[in-house]
């Protein structure tokens, strides 16, 4: 309340141009109509606090609760394996939760000693209730709506309805989230069978089929308790995906000593897949009755209930690889490889491609020369060379015409109508990603630290990108084999083994893992250049393939009506000033600084990739105790969230809506030495001050994952029963605790209002029999 | 194991491998890889049935295609909301860009302006590409399906290209069907104004040419004659071409339109199906029509606490508004302050009386420019199906009274007929003895009260 009638006294400041800050009339000025507060002294005095803010309202306590059974046996002959799983979550946010179901089944069969057959069929189902997230404005879901919830109302009334706030009655009130139903069925069979035989020792020659089926359920009903059902009387829907992947593989495979220390693997495949899905959903409104929900579809009284399907092209792929790895001693290999790839998106005549690969290892110290140095007990070099094809999946080679473009004429009927909704390229074709590679694995002293160190530079030519035509043309864009981009980085991971104790009683080993990337344009389609604006760095190492551009900005300007900067005249006091880089001219080419702000002083603010990653683990045994505990982390920059959630015009002024509110006062006529800006929105320049350098900031972190401790019963206290062979417990804490300077609510997600990512403990038993 | 049986079965392995290699790596032997989709209409793009799914596709940019109420909708790029926001006519209460707005601060950065631009130079485009495609179909020009086709495309082609003319100036309308179909086609600089004038009044004349005066039923909210006409009328005046408005204005008359007996009537229930004789054209809607095809006008107007005294629901963001000092302009007696509210309902007492509160009195910048009455169906509290008239036969009279004072120097009987047959239906008295001066002031005003909150209720 303090916060909004602060907010609206700036803004009688500046609408009425109030010197010294906002213009030259004087606040005496007897002719001015006088600031009223939106809340009076003494309505702020009387405000109920109810107690319970709308986030704790709607967030609670929850548990997870997981179930294993496995078990696998068999005879000479015949093989099997059996698991049985069940998950169990509850939401922290009120009324969501996940229960999953998985049961696996796996038989492999000995026909005679040559030929060897099996199957495996994996069933799994799902059944979520979910709460709704992440939208904006009314339809920003729950966590939006326990955000502007303004805390001086009640959340539920005496008579156990759901009051609309009046600040932004367009939001429901977040407890009758609650409410809705949408729930998520998800089933999934996955089978597969294979066939083998050894046609000679060494050669083998193996059948395989799989056939993946999944399908997806969406079951919503918006009851009137729910803003939303309330205005349509009840609105029930149902929404189903399905989707299908079918495989087929045959290969030959040679696997043989062929001559005392000469070892070949040769194998020769082909593969033939080919996958799709289609989509159907209902939806009715005007109800009688909340309890029928989305049952009966056609109890509903809408005058057009809705209806909707598609079908997706099937996507076909077909290979043949032919890979012979080669190894001596034991110990040097090298490995060549062809495959030919087809897919049916890329253009007649353009749907195959040849990608080889070759590499090559060494394990040096196996090596007699080697074995001197005793300090390094496993030394191994790798390097290789190798082609890959990333096929596109999202689109594909020719002209597509569609219903998407329907106009309504009569008193309300739909006409159907024809339009172009994918261009057709006759060229495109396979995107190939080429990769050099080197690296060394290491161990010494006995193993006590191992670990292995990797660099790749990987070069993807003929980029498959969707890129916009000019201005005017009859189609927004085409995919097109765009030019080169690379990615250089490194991998680094080290196992250290600190604490041996003799007796195994005592053991300390931390593992480290530690990596950095830059992916960058190295050339471009002239296609693509036409359309690039003209501030973007096309190519080279600050060209990154996600850049982040954004403004200069130098800090708060502070000073009094009037005095504005020469190229940003008239700006509003505590905005940011923005640096004047460049401008256009006439040919709307880059100039030098132009004295004023346009989209030409855009400058590169960063890379949206991390820089670095790494993460660390530390596990300690004692006796039958065990303590893991794991830490990640990133170097990396985001976007602030501050910009959008702080105390700002638009938002609370004009809606009521709660804001983060940060520990110093942003700049006002009242606190004309702070560096924050002003909440104030200046409408010349917020575009601009919005992507200001200012709210690109720092979000590096380091997290706890998790932190186990584990206790095994000891051997001797099971060993008076026959049931157990092992029993271990423990307690596992997930996400314990952020060391970050970033403001938002999660430096892993991007500023808004999605599902949180929760603190959880976990309490586990296993029991192997 | 010896190494002969080795080498025996490496023998047959590396035979077997390099066939199979061989065979299987050269081109040809491989499965179909054709690309199948599913519901693709290219080959229907061509026939007749797919002749008129072209032409319904041209429409979409009326209702501003796929735009959030773009077009002649009620959002942020449509013509209503720009017209009302960047002149005296109306306010917005959210700040931030719609202050910019208000005080015509543009720059070439600021999307809420440069949009249509990018919008609408594709559907011309389109259209151009399209009128190709139907002439192949209709080469003996015989077909009168096909020629009521082409009419109504080059009627929406001249359409778009005159909103975007108001709004930008000169720039190139492409009328070569290879030359907009080719994305390499090189960059033709701004025409002169004369090129730009002279294709849109082609369309529209040919157009009026073939449409039918008006049309009903099932294809009721098609361009008819008596659009083609508005818009050519409205070209000619923008042109300062008064005799030829006057000539266009009073062809206008004799096609059967006439103001209807209230003037909500035109927002309301009222205006749909085609039974309200002053519409001329309209973006028909409905509560199922999604960002383009549904009405937002009263969810963008309404304030946060109206409570429609019928009881139907309705969405109400409290954004547009008409400022007082434009309100007070109105005769308090005008019956068209019935939806335009100083005091609106907020509820009803315990013996069914209507609450009423007032915004003036409230502090509110402005009027409640309900305008549009709630849809009825009740299917939606946010996406209501009551049209958007684009063009009103209201506005003929008013243009054809501007027109004839421009052309004469002065107002005759016929042009005060037209401007008092609109004050006579609002319950105003008529005018008469004025000057050429006092007259254009009078339309002025009449226009603001007359088509407030529809793009060109200033003067053109």
């Amino acid at each position: 309340m303090l916060q909004r009638n602060a907010l609206a006294e700036e803004i009688w400041l500046r609408d009425n141009k109030i010197a010294p800050y906002y213009g030259q009339t004087d606040i005496k000025d007897p002719a001015l109509s006088q600031f009223k507060p939106i809340y009076s002294s003494s309505e702020i005095e009387q405000a109920v606090d109810y107690g319970q803010s709308a986030m704790d309202a709607i967030t609670r306590n929850a548990f997870t609760e997981q179930h294993n059974l496995s078990m696998s046996g068999g005879n000479l002959k015949t093989t099997y394996f059996a698991s049985a799983n069940y998950f169990n979550q509850r939401g922290v946010i009120i009324g969501s939760d996940y229960k999953r179901y998985n049961g696996r089944l796996n038989l492999d069969h000995n026909i005679s000693n040559q030929i060897k057959v099996g199957a495996n069929v994996l069933v799994s189902g799902s059944t979520a209730n979910n709460t709704l997230t992440g939208g904006s404005n009314e339809n920003g879901g729950i966590i939006t709506a326990a955000i502007y919830w303004a805390p001086i109302l009640p959340l539920q009334a005496a008579d156990g309805s759901y009051p609309i706030s009046p600040y932004y009655p367009n939001i429901p009130n977040p407890l009758s989230y609650s409410t809705l139903t949408n729930t998520t069925g998800n089933n999934r069979i996955l089978s597969s069978a294979y066939g083998q035989w050894e046609v000679v020792a060494g050669l083998t020659a193996k059948a395989q089929f799989s056939y993946d089926w999944s399908t997806s359920r969406t079951s919503a009903y918006l009851p009137t308790t729910f803003l939303f059902g309330s205005q349509v009387n009840g609105e029930a829907s149902i929404d189903e995906t399905r989707a299908y992947q079918k495989t087929m593989i045959y290969s030959l495979n040679y696997n043989r000593d062929i001559a005392p220390r000469h070892h070949l693997n040769a194998v020769v495949a082909y593969d033939y897949e080919s996958g799709g899905g289609d989509y159907l959903s209902a939806a009715n409104q005007n109800f009688i009755s909340d309890i029928v929900k989305y049952y009966n579809l056609a109890m509903g009284q809408a005058d057009k209930p809705s209806v909707g399907s598609s079908k997706q092209a099937e996507l076909v792929s077909s290979s043949v690889v032919a890979r012979a790895i080669y190894t001596y001693k034991g110990n040097i290999t090298v490995q060549a490889s062809i495959r030919r790839d087809g897919f049916s998106t890329f253009a007649e005549g353009k749907k195959w491609g040849y990608f080889p690969g070759v590499s090559a290892g060494w394990v040096i110290s196996n090596e007699n020369f080697f074995k001197s140095i005793a300090a390094v007990n496993y030394l191994k070099f790798r390097a290789g060379y190798g082609e890959t094809g990333n096929p596109l999946t999202l689109g594909s080679a020719f002209n597509l015409y569609g219903s998407a473009q329907s106009p309504y004429f009569g008193d309300g009927q739909v006409n159907t109508g024809i339009s172009l909704t994918q261009a057709a390229n006759p060229n495109l074709s396979w995107e190939t990603r080429a990769g050099i590679n080197a690296g060394i694995d290491f161990g010494v002293w006995g193993n006590r630290i191992t670990g292995s160190f990797d660099y790749y530079s990987t070069t993807n030519r003929n980029l498959l990108k969707y890129v916009a035509y000019p201005v005017g043309f009859i189609i927004n864009g085409v995919y097109i084999n765009d030019g080169k981009t690379r990615s250089t980085g490194y991998e680094l991971s080290l196992e250290s083994k600190n604490l041996v104790s003799k007796n195994n009683e005592l053991s300390w080993s931390t593992t480290l893992n530690f990596s950095h990337y830059l992916n960058y344009w190295l050339e471009r389609a002239d296609m693509d250049l036409k359309t690039l604006p003209k501030y973007e760095i096309a190519t080279g190492k600050n060209a990154p393939y996600k850049p982040v551009y954004g403004y200069q900005s130098s800090g708060i300007f502070k000073g009094t009506f009037g005095t504005a900067p020469a190229w940003m005249p008239g700006m509003l006091p505590g905005g940011l000033i923005i640096v004047d880089k460049a401008g256009y001219d006439e040919k709307g080419n880059l100039t030098g600084p132009d004295g004023s702000i346009s989209a030409a002083d855009h400058i590169l603010l960063g890379n949206a990739d991390p820089k670095y990653s790494f993460g660390l683990g530390n596990k300690f045994t004692f006796k039958g105790f065990d303590l893991n505990i794991f830490l990640s982390g990133m170097v990396q920059h985001n976007w602030s969230p501050l910009n959008g959630a702080r105390v700002l015009e638009t938002q609370m002024n004009a809606h009521g809506w709660n804001a983060m509110v940060g520990a110093a006062e942003p700049w006002s006529s009242q606190h004309t030495e702070s560096n924050i800006p002003t909440t104030l929105v200046d409408g010349s320049y917020a575009q601009y001050q919005n992507s200001a350098g200012y709210w690109w900031i720092n979000s590096s972190y380091l997290r706890c994952k998790s932190l186990m401790l584990g206790y095994s019963l000891p051997a001797k206290l099971l060993s008076g029963q026959k049931v157990f062979s092992n029993i271990r417990v423990s307690i596992d804490a997930q996400n314990l605790f952020t060391i970050t300077d970033y403001p938002g609510l999660d430096p892993e997600l991007n500023a808004g209002n999605y599902y949180p990512l929760v603190k959880s403990y976990v309490f586990a038993v296993n029991c192997t029999f | 194991m010896n190494i002969l049986s080795n080498k025996q079965s490496l023998g047959i392995a590396a035979i077997a491998a390099a066939c199979l290699a061989a065979t299987l790596l050269a081109p040809g032997c491989t499965k179909d890889l054709t690309f199948k989709p599913y519901g693709d209409l290219s080959s229907v793009v061509n026939t007749k049935q797919g002749a008129v799914a072209l032409v319904n596709a041209a429409y979409t940019g009326l209702a501003g295609g796929g735009d959030y109420n773009g077009g002649w909708d009620a959002g942020t790029y449509s013509y209503r909301t720009q017209a009302m926001m960047t002149t005296d006519e109306g306010i917005c209460a959210w700040g931030g860009d719609w202050a910019n707005m208000q005080s015509l601060n543009f720059t070439p950065d600021f999307d809420w302006v440069t949009h249509n631009f990018t919008k609408y130079t594709p559907y011309i485009s389109i259209i151009t590409v399209d009128l190709a495609k139907i002439a192949a179909l209709n080469v003996d020009g015989k077909d009168s399906l096909l020629n009521r086709y082409i009419g109504e495309l080059q009627g929406l082609r001249a359409e778009y290209a005159e909103q975007l003319y108001f709004y930008y100036g000169p720039f190139t309308i492409k009328t070569d069907a290879e030359d907009a179909s080719n994305p390499d086609a090189p960059y033709e600089p701004r025409p002169d104004k004369q090129v730009v004038v002279a294709q849109i009044e082609k369309d529209f004349q040919q157009a009026a040419a073939i449409l039918p005066n008006r049309f009903t039923g099932q294809d009721y909210g098609r361009f008819s004659k008596a659009a083609a006409l508005t818009g050519l009328m409205k070209l000619y005046m923008h042109e300062k071409d008064w005799a030829k408005a006057v000539a266009v204005g009073q062809q206008l008359k004799t096609l059967g339109y006439s103001l209807c007996e209230n003037y909500e009537d035109n927002f309301n229930i009222n205006n749909k199906g085609g039974a309200n004789p002053e519409v001329i054209l309209s973006v028909v809607c409905s509560p199922t029509g999604g960002d383009s095809y549904a009405n937002y006008w009263l969810a963008m107007s309404l304030p946060p606490d109206y409570q429609d005294p019928s009881g139907i629901p309705l969405t109400a963001w409290g954004g547009y508004k008409m400022p007082w000092k434009t309100y007070d302009k109105f005769n308090p007696s005008d019956k068209r302050l019935k939806v335009l509210l100083e005091k609106y309902p907020i509820g009803k007492d315990a013996n069914g009386n209507i609450i009423y509160k007032d915004a003036k009195a409230a502090g509110d910048p402005g009027a409640v420019p309900m305008k549009f009455g709630p849809d009825p169906s009740r299917a939606n509290s946010q996406n209501s199906g009551i049209d958007f008239p684009i063009f009103r036969y209201a506005d003929v009279l008013l243009m054809l009274a501007e027109s004839i004072n421009e052309a004469q120097g002065a107002p005759n009987s016929e042009a005060y007929d037209c401007i008092n047959q609109v004050r006579e239906r609002a319950g105003l008295t008529p005018l008469k003895n004025l000057n050429h001066d006092s007259f254009l002031k009078a339309i002025q005003n009449e226009r603001l009260f007359e088509l407030w909150g529809k793009a060109g209720a200033g003067m053109i």
